[in-house]
């Protein structure tokens, strides 16, 4: 990490202007990275910056609250953060926002797809991963790897973080080729595709906890009356719960692709949450979460929206 | 083989398209009986959910129907429902649902010869369709 910042988070935390530092620490195998809190100065360097930190750290915050924490944060953490804060999940105030310079995250499933071995190391060196295992040792370039919500990230870096640490970020195509691929199939052929990817649900709800967004109490598909969801592995029911997931992300999702990387089935799910953000951005005009005062798109209108679908 | 009856869920606003719906009743204006109707206060109040669920009970087809823009009778209503509608028919079509199973409207309560014509268009675009279950549809 940053030497700069290290001396900075050092100072604050010897002068008690913050509690602690949330961010993420390397394990052994860079699929395993989690998130850890810091709250002495000799810990700050059990913080590593990672192509593998998949989880969104704004999943985290809501049992710091009250704390004043810092916190290092992606383009899709900060809007997380954004977001909650315009729901009242969080209050922005309280934390102090360092911004890195996102180079994007790797999806584990894609380098094991190239790697077919036992993988039992991997490096990270500039914009190469070095996997090493029972195969030998490859090199692999990052954006062969990168995660798919990466590819139509918008934002890689923070909008509104109280510092942003210069340097080399991805460069955001957002084009959302994917979406655009799909939406020139037929119907039927949307549906096979689509069907051959809620088929592999286990419905262990991984995409849900992960989300950063993904804070109510009671979940619509554990609500048993109404029932809008029956359970059992039905892709009606499979089909029904990430549809209405989807809608209930509509104009809030960030795009930060945690849902994506935590499916222990490998669901695409950037296809569904890339659709709805371009849909809202296309229609409405709207990024989320690029202040924390922006309300969710959904829960505003303007006179001229667009209505020619309406007979 | 007989033509199979397409079920169509209808949403109808009460103050503006379900009063259309009993205009065209007085007015003995023939309407297909395929629209079944459930009254709501507001369109504002039809939850983009209640399509997928009722596309996974079952039903062929979905129309939600609303007062014009301005004549909601809590005055905004329709424009936020406006903003959902948008999101959930994208959605459906983006995952196989053809478009013609999808349909809003607004109709306000002068329009009884309205309220027939979208709801004969209805149904014929859903008659184009070949019989086969919406791709939701729970099998039974």
């Amino acid at each position: 990490m940053d030497k700069k910042i290290i001396e900075l988070l050092k100072e604050k935390l010897e002068n008690g202007e913050i509690e602690g530092v949330l961010g993420f620490e390397r394990k052994q195998y860079p699929e395993k990275n989690g998130v850890i809190f810091v709250n002495h100065s000799e810990g700050l360097k059990r913080i590593a910056d990672s192509l593998f930190n998949t989880l969104n750290i704004a999943t985290y915050l809501g049992k710091l609250k009250g704390k004043k924490v810092a916190v290092l944060v992606r383009g899709c953490e900060e809007r997380a953060i954004n977001m909650l804060s315009v729901e009242n999940q969080l209050n922005r105030e309280e934390f102090f926002l360092i911004g890195l310079p996102c180079q994007g995250i790797v999806n584990i499933r894609k380098v094991k797809s190239l790697y077919k071995g036992e993988i039992k190391n991997i490096e990270e060196k500039d914009r190469l991963i070095i996997v090493e295992g029972d195969k030998g040792k490859i090199e692999i370039s990052v954006s062969k790897v990168l995660s798919n919500s990466c590819l139509d990230c918008q934002r890689p870096t923070s909008p509104t973080a109280d510092i942003n640490i210069e340097g080399d970020t991805i460069s955001p195509d957002a084009d959302f080729l994917k979406v655009k691929e799909i939406e020139s199939l037929s119907f039927p052929d949307r549906w096979e595709m689509f069907k051959n990817e809620f088929e592999l649900c286990i419905r262990c709800y991984s995409c849900r906890e992960v989300c950063p967004l993904c804070y109510c109490e009671t979940c619509f598909v554990d609500s048993s009356d109404p029932q809008w969801v029956e359970p059992g592995k039905d892709v009606s029911d499979i089909a029904s719960f990430h549809l209405i997931r989807m809608l209930h992300m509509a104009g809030r999702c960030v795009g930060c692709g945690a849902c994506e990387i935590a499916c222990p089935e490998g669901i695409k799910l950037s296809y569904l949450t890339s659709k709805i953000a371009k849909d809202v951005k296309e229609a409405f005009n709207y990024e989320s979460g690029l202040t924390a005062t922006q309300k969710p798109a959904l829960s505003e209108f303007k006179q001229n929206d667009k209505g020619e679908f309406i007979l | 083989m007989e033509e199979k009856e397409p079920k169509i869920l209808t949403f109808l606003c009460n103050w503006c398209s379900y009063a259309a719906a009993d205009l065209t009743g007085t007015s003995r204006i023939q309407y297909p009986p395929n629209v079944k109707v459930i009254r709501v206060p507001c369109s504002g109040r039809v939850n983009p959910q209640f399509l997928v669920k009722a596309f996974h009970d079952g039903v062929d087809g979905v129309w939600v129907s609303g007062c014009h823009l301005g004549d909601c009778h809590y005055t905004e209503g329709n424009y936020y429902a406006q903003r959902r509608f948008l999101i959930i028919k994208s959605l459906l079509e983006y995952v196989g649902i053809e478009s013609e199973r999808i349909h809003f409207s607004w109709i306000s309560a002068s329009e009884g010869k309205r309220f027939a014509d979208i709801a004969t268009k209805v149904t014929e675009d859903l008659k184009k369709l070949d019989s086969s279950p919406v791709i939701l549809a729970k099998k039974r």
